[in-house]
């Protein structure tokens, strides 16, 4: 696959996703860092999604190995078309893989398909995702009862993550 | 889908083979509405190799080619349950 793609709206502008993923993962991974030292019992692994609908969605999931039934956090931000003109539209939040719960997101942008802005944005929204690891934590921590998976560092936040989907929806 | 929640709408008409979507029963516990999907061999049952095959990929950066079949079903991304209980 080359390296510079077409977005999958048939821009004449070439985006490369490939790169824009990089520097999503180049944060994510400072953020996989700091939730591993915060709580060595999670894990995370990087990837990424690609689609003729969707040029690219790229996240990072986080969990527990040894309890695989909390519902992992995926940090993600995704991209698509606007569903009219040549905009794309970013997303980017904290949600969990299975349920599809909503533990944190950021406002919605429509961008113009113009690859430094989409670069620049996608890094933006990263480091606020990757501002977030407590919340990581939390999420997990709340599916379990009994012990905690990450024992010192429990973080009760489901008011605020409440408040932020309220203010957001 | 609930409040605070969100996922992604497939149009099962768009899933290939050997994909095929399996309907919860609720007289067994199931949720209406939801469905499995997993690989079929040529008989219809369940390909558990290949489910299995599908399933150890989950920790790896390659795309299987199932999923990538699932992906391109997806017919609208990032769906919202309802924003009032």
């Amino acid at each position: 696959m080359s390296a510079v793609e077409r977005s999958s709206s048939n821009q004449a502008t070439e985006i490369d996703w490939q790169t824009i993923h990089e520097s999503i993962q180049a944060i994510f991974a400072a953020l996989a860092d700091v939730v591993q030292s915060d709580c060595p019992s999670i894990r995370s692994r990087a990837g990424k999604t690609r689609t003729s609908r969707s040029p690219l969605f790229s996240y990072r999931v986080f969990d527990v190995p040894s309890n695989p039934t909390l519902d992992p956090v995926v940090a993600g931000v995704d991209f698509s078309p606007a569903s009219s003109g040549q905009d794309i539209v970013v997303n980017a939040d904290l949600c969990g893989e299975e349920s599809g719960r909503i533990w944190f997101e950021l406002p919605e942008q429509n961008l113009p398909a113009v690859p430094d802005i989409l670069r620049a944005t996608a890094e933006d929204l990263a480091r606020k995702l990757s501002e977030q690891g407590d919340r990581i934590i939390a999420a997990l921590n709340q599916q379990k009862t009994g012990s905690s998976p990450c024992l010192g560092t429990q973080v009760n936040s489901t008011d605020i993550v409440r408040k932020e989907y309220e203010s957001h929806s | 889908m609930e409040r605070g929640t969100k996922g992604h709408r497939i149009d099962l008409s768009q899933l290939r083979p050997p994909l095929h979507a399996f309907a919860d029963d609720p007289n067994e516990g199931g949720d209406v509405g939801h469905v499995a999907i997993a690989p079929v061999d040529e008989t219809g049952k369940i390909d558990r190799p290949l489910l299995e095959s599908w399933a150890a990929c989950r920790d790896t950066e390659e795309e299987h080619p199932l999923t990538t079949i699932v992906l391109e079903a997806v017919v609208a991304k990032n769906v919202r349950g309802p924003v009032s209980a």
